[in-house]
Parts: structure tokens; C-alpha cells; sequence
């Protein structure tokens, strides 16, 4: 089983080939990585700021590079989190099927994971789509230099409804996650001009019930001249909060380095949130 | 002592003087509302707060706030946002005072190492008509499974609020009845109330408050600072100081 979505993940991505070079764009981009956590009741927060360099070339024909470098700068999580390392390198390509979105990855991820990956979309009207994603990936430490093999499946179906009035999305998802959980997670997010604001529930077979919100602001600058080579800010800053403090129930990992719950995942994707612009 | 003479002096000087005074916030939990109390005013749908607050020994609830040698001043920091017009957010996290690693083998020195976190949630079912007020329910800290030590800020309530209009002025009253959790405040359980003004020259920004909380009477000031920062200054029974800022901005 395995083997057979590994073959038909890397058939898919090498069928086409890179083609259109002429129509390369590279973007350099920086932005900062905060975490913090919560789990000490006699300490107030431990931080971790990260700053997370970062190139994307568009190949053109959909293709895409992807990397991006994490350079600890403030780190009360220990050793383990304090050397510069490499955050993401991956090579995706994006297909268009009628309605279909789909956008198949291979390289290394973010959450120390390496393989293959591919989202699906599918908007059925301008307030449902139905969305997907299926992974074969390993664990891969860059600090520690060892990992696993690339066996473990992870997947996850699910649906969205956008309430254009109110620039609201609820969207649900259910399946295995990268620490071989099973889970539901619930999201509403009310989306505002350069700013969107969700909160959101699960349940785990291994973490039980969880709740937090998540901001994700837009950074300028928000109307981008699209060059040969452009050089600017990270897309959006990312806040995610876990009332919880559990950062290992239903996590996923990214294949981009700017993916996020607002800007989404397909650039040629038009629906609900997508649709908003920067 | 003499410091804080001066410092009250400030304040009612500036309660007195600062007329100029419209955002309305029950700041200490980074909510709409009053000073202590809640009212049904919400803050503009889009609107986030991120701030902080000086909270005076005597604003706090009596346990828990007490580090064995009485009760200590003490601060919070919170970020909120009303999504909707008839709903509104909010995190908050209150510092407190323990020993340095208390779970640990212990340093010997005693600070701000600890906090009280808790959610608000404020809904707004009626929104204020020509002949009617304003009903919001809501509750700071509603959910807990923990011990009487903790949810020192637990608390629901009914809110109802109606505001006058005439020349310019507006006068706001204010009624809600509270019901708090622990049974160290229940002080503050039953019903509360304030009066508020604005002056016709910055109806707006700002606002006088005169609030019972159950126990005290407070008076304070709002006043809406560059219109991004969001001020609140009050004294307690006319001699306690708590104040605070944040940041306010509508995400529209």
C-alpha cells in the first residue's frame, strides 16, 4: 500500500517535465518564527524566536522550489532548539482538473518531516469545498543528523463552508496525524482585511480534547510587484496558541514555508478566504 | 506613601480636568465595559485589544493574591477581539507571586514567576434600540475543573445597558447582576451598576465612570488616545489606583 502511493506520488510529479524557464521568478523573503509555551505554572511563557530566511522559485508550468533556514535568536527551549538548521526544502507542482486543486510535494517539511505529499481541493459552490491531503513521510533531525524511514502514512479529509457576508469560514477535517494520531479538528476563522482571526477544537485518540486560536496577520508590504527577483517581508506571522500547551496532538507539517490557513495552499485557488486577496 | 498621595492627586486631577474623555472597557480583562464591572456595551465589530493593566491590591480577589506576608499589587496582560458585532473574545493572564522553580528544588527568591490565565466570552443578544437597552451575557474564566485556589476571576453575568442622548452629551446607566464562582468573592455576587458621561466635544474618545461593584465604588476615566491606544485610570473607594493600556485597533 505504501509503496504503491510512493510510486504514484513521484510518477505524478516527474510526469511533467520543467518546462517555460523563462518564466522563473525567485522571491528571498525573511520573516520571525515565535513560539512559546506555557506549561510551568511558577514560569510565565519560555520563548523560542527564530528567524526564518527563506527563497521560492516559481519554475513556471506550476512548478516550484521551495527552502527556507531556521537561525535561532532568543531560545529558553533548550539545546536541542538552539542551532541553525534547515527548516524546509521542497520541490511541488501544482495541477488543475476541471475544479480540482490538487499539488503534490517531495522534499523536507517543516516538524523534522521528509517525503511526499499531496493536497487536494475541491470547491463545489462559492460556500463548500471539500479538501484532502495524504502524506508518506519520515522523521529527519538536521540537529541531531538521524531520522527514520519514510513510512509513515498520514491523511486527513475534510470540508469548508465560507460565509462570504461575514468573511467567515468553518471548516472540519478528520484522519491520522504525523505522531500516528487519530483526530477531529473543528476551525472557524472570521477573516478581516490584512488580518485573520480562527479558534478551534479537537479530539485525539492520544491527547483527548483541545482547544486554541490562531491569529495570522498579514504583513505588508500587501500590494507585491512581481518581479524577476524579489526580496521582501515573509507573506504573514502566525499565531497559534494551544490553551492546552499539547504540541503534539493532530499536527501536520507544511511543504512551504508561507503556507497558512488564509493564503492557502493552491495559488490558482479562488475560493472563500482565498479569494480576499493580501 | 507620600509618592502615592501624589499619584492619587494625579488621578483625581485628571478625573476632574480630563474631560475629554468613548471606547468603553472593562480593561483589566481586555474586555468592553466598565472599570470592575461589566456592562452590554461592545466594542465595534473588528476591533482587537492587546494591553495591560495595573491591578492595585485592593481590585484583586482576597485569596490567592496573597503571598503570606498580605496581599501584593500585582499586573495582567491580555489580547481580545470582537469577530462579530454581538460577540467578543478574550485571554488574559494575570501575574502572581511565587517562589523562584516552586516545583523545583526552589532558588529562595519570591517574584512574579506565577500567572492566572483565563478566557472572557461576551455575547450581545439585543443590541440597543431607541426605547430599549442593550442585554449582553457573559463570563470571564467560565470554564474550570480545578480547585478553590484557582479561576480567581471566575464570574457570569447579565449586563443591560442604555445611553441618553442630548446637545452632545451622553449619559450611560449601566445594571448587571454577577454571580462569582469562589466563594472569596462573593463580595462582588448581586447586583452592580455605574453611571457614565461624555462631553458633546469628544463624545467618541472617552468617558467619566462612577461604578458599585457590590463592595466598592470606583470612578474612573476611558480615553481614547492617536485612536489606537486605549486608556483607563481609576481609583477605588476614591483612594486605590489601578490603570492601564492597550492597543486598540479595528482588523476592518
Amino acid at each position: 500500500m505504501r509503496r504503491a502511493i510512493l510510486i504514484s506520488l513521484l510518477a505524478a510529479l516527474l510526469q511533467t517535465g520543467v518546462s517555460a524557464q523563462t518564466e522563473t521568478h525567485v522571491d528571498f523573503f525573511a520573516g520571525v518564527d515565535l513560539s512559546y509555551r506555557d506549561i510551568h505554572w511558577n514560569k510565565l511563557m519560555e520563548v523560542l524566536v527564530n528567524v526564518t530566511p527563506g527563497v521560492r522559485m516559481r519554475l513556471g508550468d506550476s512548478w516550484q522550489l521551495a527552502g527556507q533556514v531556521i537561525v535561532p535568536v532568543y531560545n529558553d527551549y533548550g539545546e536541542y532548539y538552539s542551532k541553525v538548521r534547515l527548516g524546509i526544502v521542497s520541490v511541488a507542482k501544482e495541477f488543475q482538473f476541471g475544479s480540482n486543486h490538487l499539488k503534490l510535494s517531495g522534499g523536507m517539511f517543516s516538524g523534522e518531516r521528509y517525503g511526499l505529499d499531496a493536497k487536494w481541493m475541491l470547491p463545489v459552490n462559492s460556500w463548500l469545498a471539500f479538501d484532502a491531503q495524504l502524506g508518506l513521510t519520515g522523521r529527519w533531525s538536521p540537529q541531531l543528523g538521524e531520522g527514520s524511514l519514510p513510512d509513515r502514512l498520514t491523511g486527513w479529509g475534510g470540508a469548508r463552508i465560507w460565509l462570504d457576508r461575514w468573511a467567515t469560514e468553518g471548516r472540519i477535517r478528520a484522519g491520522r496525524f504525523i505522531y500516528a494520531d487519530w483526530g477531529v479538528i473543528g476551525e472557524g476563522y472570521r477573516h478581516f482585511k490584512h488580518c485573520s482571526v480562527g479558534a478551534f477544537g479537537q479530539w485525539g485518540n492520544k491527547g483527548g480534547l483541545g482547544a486554541g486560536f490562531k491569529v495570522i496577520v498579514l504583513l505588508p508590504p500587501y500590494k507585491r510587484t512581481d518581479r524577476t527577483v524579489n526580496v521582501r517581508p515573509a507573506s504573514s506571522f502566525l499565531l497559534s496558541h494551544n490553551v492546552m500547551a499539547d504540541s503534539y496532538s493532530l499536527r501536520m507539517y507544511n511543504t512551504d514555508p508561507e503556507e497558512n490557513e488564509r493564503e492557502g495552499v493552491f495559488r490558482k485557488a479562488e475560493w472563500g478566504p482565498y479569494s480576499l486577496g493580501r | 506613601m507620600r509618592s502615592f498621595a501624589s499619584l492619587r492627586m494625579t488621578v483625581l486631577w485628571l478625573l476632574v480636568l480630563a474631560l475629554p474623555l468613548g471606547a468603553t472597557a472593562q480593561q483589566y480583562t481586555g474586555m468592553s465595559g466598565l472599570i470592575h464591572t461589566p456592562s452590554a456595551d461592545m466594542d465595534p465589530e473588528g476591533v482587537a485589544r492587546i494591553g495591560g493593566h495595573f491591578l492595585n491590591k485592593a481590585f484583586t480577589p482576597d485569596a490567592t493574591f496573597d503571598d503570606g506576608d498580605g496581599k501584593y499589587h500585582t499586573g495582567d496582560f491580555y489580547l481580545s477581539i470582537t469577530p462579530f458585532k454581538w460577540v467578543e473574545v478574550g485571554y488574559t493572564f494575570t501575574l502572581r507571586k511565587r517562589g523562584q522553580n516552586y516545583f523545583g528544588e526552589g532558588t529562595g527568591n519570591v517574584g512574579y514567576y506565577g500567572k492566572d490565565r483565563y478566557i472572557s466570552l461576551k455575547f450581545r443578544p439585543l443590541e440597543e434600540g431607541k426605547w430599549w437597552p442593550a442585554i449582553a451575557i457573559g463570563a470571564n474564566d467560565p470554564i474550570t475543573t480545578a480547585s478553590e485556589g484557582n479561576a480567581p476571576f471566575s464570574n457570569f453575568y447579565i449586563a443591560a445597558t442604555k445611553h441618553f442622548d442630548w446637545g452632545g452629551h451622553r449619559l450611560g446607566l449601566h445594571a448587571a447582576y454577577r454571580y462569582w464562582r469562589r466563594e472569596y468573592n462573593a463580595k462582588w455576587t448581586g447586583l452592580v451598576g455605574a453611571v457614565t458621561y461624555s462631553p458633546p466635544f469628544d463624545h467618541n474618545r472617552g468617558r467619566l465612570i462612577a461604578e458599585w461593584t457590590g463592595a466598592d465604588v470606583n470612578v474612573g476615566l476611558d480615553y481614547l488616545l492617536f485612536g489606537h491606544v486605549l486608556l483607563q485610570l481609576c481609583l477605588q473607594n476614591g483612594k486605590y489606583f489601578s490603570g492601564g493600556l492597550c492597543f486598540y485597533l479595528n482588523l476592518n
